[in-house]
């Protein structure tokens, strides 16, 4: 990639370089976060790696003059975020720490460029939200997901920039850019809600067969989001994975328990 | 309402809270929040609220929904603190007038986006091949050459015309001239693939813009059009298509500069394939 589109991802993505290890970790976002999520676990990693943050197009503070709705409808938009990230930074065999759906982008992202990538640390991971049963069970149907759809629409009340583009139309990118700039983007629903369609209605479990990369998978015991089947599904059909089930609820275990986050990954790396 | 960070538990609730739900006090302490939550409003705790509480340490009039003991949802406004260690203190009324309010402004958004999409493809689509216009084209087609130089891939483009089109707007005039375009592309439609850029690049020439595709595989498409176009009959003798084929050659040049090049060189074999009689391609080689 030549200087001038390196720089320009570094923009769009709102990439951070911090910390002086000699390895690298990419730290990955899940849906509705930003790289502000990984404050809790970045003290215990910066010492022995250099970390790689960033926002995926618009999420946090990436430019959202970037955004391409038909781009990102499906996860594989994201995850050529994460390899242009790498590309522009001239990155390989990078430790990725994925939140939840990030766990899935970094997958499609191995299967494409496996060189990207030496391990893979898939935090509180779904490959599918739906119930297909009786064989899967992702927890929700899809009249759930309809209604989360719904419900995002209604805490999300942001008319005037949800509005705004349509009427303006997609030719005056400087109004846009004036407009959007005073908006925190991950709350602005033009860019949330496609991203909750691609990650709670795709169905990625084809997708884990190809990829070669170790994963550590990182699940918490009483997670109304991803249950404990899933892990061992995911366990299961990876071709190389370790599954590690951390006495916790909830769906952050980066932010709640980063201790017991840093000790699983430790022990994983140490047994590669 | 008092509940655990970590655990989930329902610490403590007032009567309002337990009316609302149709139930007992003690019957909600000790409980999990997500047995009063509704599955949609779980998936929106877990991955938006929770990570904002633990980063912010509070969160101000959400939406959300519960479910009464006789699985009936109620819209819910929360105000939700945390202190810093393990308790959510919940500020919780119903809402179900504003969600009423709420649901017609949704609807109401969803028919002006939807009337915004149509007026996009309006303004994008020709209405009488539905290919599409030049102004959406040329964006199409420099994204593709701007990728093109990023990875290399092989790129071919077609220029071409009907052959009987101006003879036939001449003598029956405008709509028959249209009728008989429009024939044409519905036949030529299903011979492309989804990554060709098709379009009516003015008022009687066409373009395709065919990525990953040689000279050789490009050929082939356009005996195909060729044949097809020869299906329809315009007094009593077959249409034709007079086609220019060239190889783009993606140089590191301002993708709207190169697209000035493609369509000059396009051109001009589509001249010498008029210039012959029509009815034929003839390949541009450098």
């Amino acid at each position: 990639m030549n200087s001038d589109n390196a720089a320009r991802i570094v923009k769009r993505n709102n990439v951070k370089v911090v910390g002086d290890g000699s390895r690298v970790a990419m730290m990955a976002h899940g849906f509705g976060c930003d790289q502000t999520m990984w404050r809790f676990l970045m003290p215990l990693l910066e010492q022995e790696f250099r970390l790689v943050l960033f926002d995926y197009t618009g999420c946090g503070q990436s430019d959202p003059n970037c955004y391409d709705r038909d781009k990102y409808h499906t996860l594989h938009g994201y995850a050529q975020d994460l390899i242009d990230v790498c590309d522009a930074l001239s990155l390989e065999s990078v430790v990725l720490f994925g939140h939840s759906v990030s766990s899935t982008i970094g997958i499609i992202a191995a299967s494409q460029r496996p060189e990207m990538f030496a391990e893979m640390v898939l935090i509180c991971p779904s490959p599918c939200f739906l119930n297909y049963p009786p064989d899967y069970h992702g927890g929700f149907e899809k009249a759930d997901l309809e209604e989360l759809l719904n419900l995002m629409d209604k805490n999300h009340v942001g008319w005037a920039n949800y509005l705004a583009p349509l009427v303006i139309g997609e030719n005056n990118p400087e109004e846009m850019t004036v407009m959007l700039a005073d908006s925190f983007c991950s709350t602005d629903p033009m860019f949330l809600k496609p991203f909750a369609k691609a990650t709670f209605f795709s169905d990625h479990r084809a997708d884990l067969a190809a990829c070669g990369v170790p994963c550590l998978i990182l699940q918490s015991g009483h997670d109304s989001l991803a249950n404990q089947g899933i892990g061992e599904y995911m366990a299961e059909h990876l071709p190389v994975a370790s599954l590690n089930v951390i006495d916790a609820s909830g769906h952050c275990l980066h932010m709640t328990h980063p201790q017991q986050v840093m000790a699983a990954f430790r022990q994983f790396s140490r047994v590669l | 309402m008092v509940t655990d960070l970590h655990s989930r538990e329902i610490m403590q609730v007032n009567a309002y809270i337990a009316e609302l739900v149709g139930t007992e006090k003690m019957d909600l302490t000790g409980a999990s929040i997500t047995s009063l939550l509704s599955k949609a409003s779980l998936i929106f705790m877990e991955s938006y609220v929770y990570p904002s509480l633990l980063d912010m340490g509070i969160h101000s009039e959400l939406q959300l929904t519960v479910m009464t003991q006789n699985e009936q949802r109620i819209p819910i406004v929360a105000n939700i603190r945390f202190d810093g260690a393990q308790s959510l203190y919940w500020s919780i009324f119903s809402a179900v007038e504003r969600d009423k309010l709420y649901q017609e402004l949704i609807e109401a958004r969803d028919q002006l986006e939807q009337q915004a999409i149509r007026l996009s493809e309006l303004a994008s689509i020709d209405p009488v091949t539905s290919f599409l216009n030049q102004r959406a084209a040329q964006t199409k087609i420099i994204n593709v050459l701007a990728q093109t130089q990023r990875v290399p891939a092989p790129l071919t483009a077609i220029m071409f015309i009907v052959d009987q089109r101006l003879d036939v707007q001449q003598q029956l005039g405008q709509a028959v001239a249209d009728g008989l375009l429009n024939n044409i592309a519905e036949l030529l439609r299903p011979s492309f693939r989804a990554v060709d850029i098709v379009s009516r690049w003015n008022d009687s020439k066409f373009l395709i813009m065919c990525y990953d595709a040689t000279v050789e595989d490009t050929q082939i498409l356009c005996d195909k059009l060729q044949a097809l176009a020869a299906t329809v009959m315009v007094d009593g003798k077959k249409s034709s298509l007079s086609m220019g084929l060239i190889s783009v050659s993606v140089t590191p040049r301002d993708p709207i500069q190169l697209l000035d090049t493609i369509i000059s060189k396009a051109d001009a074999a589509l001249y010498i394939s008029q210039a012959s009689g029509g009815g034929q391609t003839v390949v541009f080689e450098h």
